[in-house]
């Protein structure tokens, strides 16, 4: 009689053991300012996998996201804006993780980065706006994320900037107006940079500053100092990049040199009609 | 060169070029016609100046139902427009400055150097 008891109280353990192993664990949606007033409170409570979302105004935060939560803004960047409340950190710093997601905010102000990406893995900053901080967006040490239609404009440093990050996927962003250069790759390797665009920089559109291995394709950088700048980097591949650094002062010439033959041409013809 | 061409798929900027190329024209053909009056140098001085007006009203008037008007951009504007008129109102009267004429023709030459500069797309 008790060995049966024992049998049917383990059936029913494996059978509870199994269904718990069987059902995907819901993550929980949480909401800003509804469910928390600032981000990190939400981000402090919340578990891995679960989902932030931030609802539409202006948030004075350093947020530290140290767990692969997914944080999200309700109606994008023109809507959600985080300022660096203290200004030598970074807007939004993931430190140390692996699968979280930032999608959607504007993020300023900051004297480091907006975005500032430590020993981070597998990560999606998506449609961010990184503008006027130090540098847009900064990766240190950190690998396989993914990086799309970013965009990171008249920062003082760098638009985008890579320290010892490798195999981390660069596409549709834009960097353009910083006043140093839009991307920077410094000792990062096997990054591919696909149809990114880095013009009006003070210096360069994109360097390699000893980084192998990156593939750079369809890129277009204009009106910078220099387009694409390699140092000390080899085994890079560039396919189909477009760098037309002087073109605010070619066209004007070429533009001149058509109204000189146009004036040409005019009275070429005029002397003929009236025969003078 | 694709990449020069590419740049007229801009509507502002190819109306700011062909105001540039107008402009040259017109400014080769006005320091000749300081030299002395020529029929040819006259109509090519003419056409080409008045044409350039026209597409800077246009430009404006883009720019204005694009973005708005602003203090500053308008200030521009007024200013730039200002030069036209006060060049038009010295060739017409022939005052006393008339001998600066080809200056203030030089400095319609950078304003549609500024203008090219800052329709390039980017």
């Amino acid at each position: 009689m008790m060995r049966q008891k024992i049998g049917i109280f383990l059936a029913v353990f494996l059978l509870l053991a199994l269904d718990s192993a069987t059902t995907p664990l819901h993550a929980a949606t949480i909401q800003v300012p509804g469910d928390y007033k600032t981000i990190q409170e939400a981000v402090n409570n919340a578990s891995p996998g679960d989902f932030i979302l931030v609802g539409d105004g202006e948030y004075s935060e350093n947020v530290v996201v140290k767990k692969a939560v997914i944080l999200k803004s309700a109606n994008g960047p023109a809507k959600s804006l985080i300022r660096a409340a203290v200004k030598r950190e970074p807007a939004v710093i993931l430190k140390e993780v692996d699968g979280a997601t930032v999608a959607g905010f504007t993020l300023t102000g900051s004297g480091k980065a907006g975005l500032f990406l430590s020993k981070t893995r597998n990560s999606r900053i998506v449609n961010n706006r990184a503008d006027n901080n130090y540098n847009g967006v900064t990766l240190e040490s950190s690998d396989h994320n993914i990086l799309s239609n970013n965009t990171a404009n008249s920062n003082v440093s760098y638009g985008f900037y890579l320290l010892r990050s490798k195999s981390n996927r660069m596409e549709k962003n834009n960097a353009n107006s910083n006043q140093d250069q839009g991307i920077f790759l410094s000792y990062s390797n096997n990054n591919a940079l696909i149809n990114n665009n880095a013009n009006l920089n003070t210096w360069n559109g994109i360097t390699l500053w000893d980084s192998h291995g990156n593939e750079l394709r369809e890129n277009v950088t204009l009106r910078n100092a220099f387009g694409l700048v390699r140092v000390d980097s080899d085994d890079n591949v560039m396919d189909g990049n477009t760098s037309l650094p002087n073109i605010f002062l070619i066209l004007p010439i070429v533009l001149i040199y058509i109204g000189i033959i146009s004036y040409l041409v005019q009275k070429n013809a005029l002397r003929y009609i009236y025969r003078v | 060169m694709w990449e020069i061409l590419s740049v007229f798929t801009n509507i502002s900027t190819v109306i700011a070029s062909l105001g540039l190329v107008l402009a040259t024209s017109s400014f080769i053909s006005g320091l000749q016609l300081v030299r002395g009056a020529s029929i040819v140098e006259r109509k090519i001085h003419r056409f080409n100046g008045f044409s350039s007006i026209i597409l800077f009203v246009v430009l404006a008037a883009m720019h204005f139902v694009n973005s708005g008007v602003r203090f500053w951009p308008f200030l521009a504007w007024l200013t730039a427009l200002s030069v036209i008129i006060i060049k038009l109102y010295i060739v017409r009267k022939r005052i006393k400055t008339f001998k600066y004429v080809s200056w203030i023709g030089g400095s319609l030459i950078l304003i549609w150097l500024f203008l090219v500069y800052i329709h390039i797309p980017v």
